[in-house]
């Protein structure tokens, strides 16, 4: 069990928190959570292997900066679309918001 | 019943005592090693103990350096506003034109009953002065005041302080909601709007001092600028900076989130006693530090005429940065929410580009002056 | 035990990710993200990644974690739903099957030698890598982030009443 396989675990331990959430919860902010949960995971899996690995830290470093950039950008609209649905609907939950037309 | 209560008060005072003797004894036992090293340290060379991180942090530029020129800051200001205004100021406390009177208002916010509101999050009311205090003297740890008197000197300091600056909007939404009084969130939603639109300007207005020194240290900034000031280089910059900096402390005029007109006392209106006064506390401390990375980024840092030491030069201009922040205050009325928002995003982040284009052109004819 | 650092912010982060999922009140939810994120900083940071701690400390704690912490506070708490055990069942299905195979297919990567510690890098040497590799991307992001910044206001603003 050497040094990487603790990081990848703790990557995969993230990802498993992460794919709960997005199952189980109907709230739809709880699921955006999981995702950017499961979205930090990857880029805890990309820092591993650059120090234990054989990626080297520039190059890591910008897949990371990228991931992240990325991910900023999919949770502005992510919460966007949120805040509208709760204006047009009154209620966030996914459960019950499965039909375009009121 | 008031026999039982003198008996228990009695002996709980006296196991109370014998159980501080037996922690005291405990934890000197564990730290005799450094105890030692660091009375010796004190006695035998006094001046090696300056250089001692532990110093740096809790004595000199570090936590009760900073809570005293918060102090002094407080007074200058309303004696400085009050003579701008034709008028006298604190005069009463303290022998000589009310000196004492920051220690006064310390006591008096102490004393006070916090009142926390019926359904307010007790937690999060609890936690969010704190937590301002903390983010606010944060970025303390990476300002160089000499080559020597840094507490760290991170490779990528002024990242550190776009990091902490852009947790502040944070704290401030937790105050603001806690509260649970709409008028004050919606004053908290007011100064986020405000320092989320200033965060950009500042950030590219310090890009110029970044790509002419090649690094994000503080320190190796502040070296780079031995022969010249990058404030002739880019003065737009720092007219920018200067700006973003009276909007992410919140000063007149850019008062909107506080309006004392207005708003009662903005985001802040529901905390009382000491819980305010951690955040009055907060914004002085804020202040000091974000005019050392002013100091820092375009004036200099420690660089001035050899006659004197490094660290006078440095004090000195953040002297003089913090007095001309604070007289600010008297000259200028409160700008509108919108013409702060508009500005922010669509005046200020022009101006920042046409620097960093110009100095981007001009940049290995400079780095050759640099040299 | 060398391993104490790694356990200790696995520990931390992952208490913090669990309860961002489970807590009961959205906002206390929200802060525990950015206690997670913070958990994940300190991680880049015992990796040697100086630059990306702070990056993320920047832009995730300082931008993300705002704007959620902005909508939840917005749209409010949602109402108290009655726990439902086949949904919870099958997240905690989910979530194993995907932590017993991913262990199970990386087991290759347990037996590799350690390699030798790589020089530390500089901003100067960091700025050079992405702008002559990444320049072109570098650019698309930014126009990604232009874009979704403008669709999010585009999504989420009132519709201004026309008055008569």
């Amino acid at each position: 069990m050497n040094e990487l396989s603790v990081y990848i675990i703790a990557s995969v331990i993230f990802l498993a928190i992460g794919v709960y959430g997005i199952i189980a919860k109907r709230n739809a902010i709880r699921i955006l959570f999981a995702i950017e949960i499961v979205i930090n995971a990857a880029n805890l899996n990309i820092a591993a292997f650059a120090r234990y690995g054989s990626l080297a830290l520039s190059q890591a470093q910008a897949i990371a900066i990228f991931v992240i950039g990325i991910a900023a950008a999919e949770a502005a609209v992510g919460l966007a679309i949120i805040i509208q649905a709760f204006r047009l609907r009154g209620k966030i939950n996914v459960d019950e918001m499965n039909e375009m037309k009121e | 019943m008031q026999e039982l209560d003198k008996d228990y008060a009695s002996s709980f005072v006296k196991y109370s005592i014998v159980a501080v003797i037996i922690l005291l004894a405990l934890v000197l036992y564990l730290i005799y090693p450094y105890l030692l090293a660091l009375l010796q340290l004190l006695f035998l060379n006094p001046s090696a103990i300056l250089n001692t991180t532990l110093f740096k942090l809790l004595i000199f530029p570090g936590l009760i350096y900073v809570s005293i020129v918060a102090l002094i800051a407080e007074w200058v200001e309303r004696k400085l506003v009050a003579r701008i205004q034709v008028r006298v100021g604190p005069f009463y406390v303290g022998g000589w034109e009310g000196l004492l009177q920051p220690i006064a208002d310390l006591f008096k916010l102490i004393t006070k009953e916090i009142i926390i509101p019926k359904h307010a999050d007790k937690n999060i009311f609890i936690l969010s002065p704190v937590l301002a205090f903390i983010v606010g003297a944060l970025p303390i740890i990476v300002i160089p005041y000499s080559p020597t008197y840094v507490i760290w000197d991170y490779q990528f300091g002024l990242l550190l302080y776009f990091a902490i600056l852009a947790f502040y909007p944070l704290v401030v939404l937790l105050a603001a909601w806690s509260s649970n009084n709409k008028y004050s969130f919606i004053g908290g939603l007011r100064a986020l709007y405000q320092q989320a639109s200033y965060e950009v300007p500042l950030f590219l207005a310090a890009l110029p001092a970044v790509m002419l020194a090649g690094s994000f240290s503080l320190t190796a900034i502040a070296s780079a600028q031995a022969k010249v000031w990058f404030i002739l280089f880019a003065p737009l910059s720092a007219i920018v900076f200067f700006a973003g900096m009276m909007a992410e402390l919140e000063r007149i005029p850019f008062d909107m989130p506080e309006a004392d007109s207005e708003l009662v006392s903005g985001w802040t209106t529901e905390y009382s006693g000491i819980a305010w006064g951690l955040f009055q506390f907060g914004a002085y401390v804020k202040l000091l530090a974000y005019s050392g990375f002013f100091v820092t980024i375009f004036l200099g840092g420690w660089q001035g005429p050899a006659i004197l030491p490094p660290l006078f030069w440095s004090l000195l201009k953040v002297s003089i940065v913090v007095l001309i922040l604070l007289s600010v205050r008297g000259f200028f009325p409160r700008i509108r929410i919108d013409q702060l928002v508009r500005a922010g995003w669509g005046r200020l982040i022009p101006i920042c580009i046409l620097n960093i284009v110009i100095i981007a052109l001009l940049q290995p004819y400079i780095v050759s002056i640099l040299r | 035990m060398d391993f104490i650092v790694p356990i200790i912010l696995i520990i931390f982060s992952s208490i913090a990710a669990i309860l961002s999922l489970e807590s009961r009140s959205l906002v206390y939810g929200a802060v525990s993200l950015a206690i997670f994120f913070l958990g994940l900083s300190l991680f880049f940071f015992y990796l040697g990644l100086t630059y990306l701690a702070i990056f993320q400390v920047a832009v995730y704690v300082g931008a993300i974690a705002v704007l959620i912490m902005f909508t939840v506070m917005v749209v409010g708490e949602g109402q108290r739903r009655k726990r439902s055990v086949p949904l919870l069942a099958m997240g905690l299905l989910g979530g194993a099957i995907i932590l017993a195979s991913f262990i199970m297919g990386i087991s290759y990567f347990f037996s590799l030698p350690n390699p030798s510690m790589q020089p530390s890098f500089t901003l100067v040497s960091l700025a050079r890598y992405v702008m002559d590799n990444y320049g072109l991307i570098l650019f698309i992001l930014a126009l990604l982030l232009t874009s979704a910044a403008y669709g999010a206001v585009a999504l989420a603003r009132r519709e201004v009443e026309e008055t008569a």
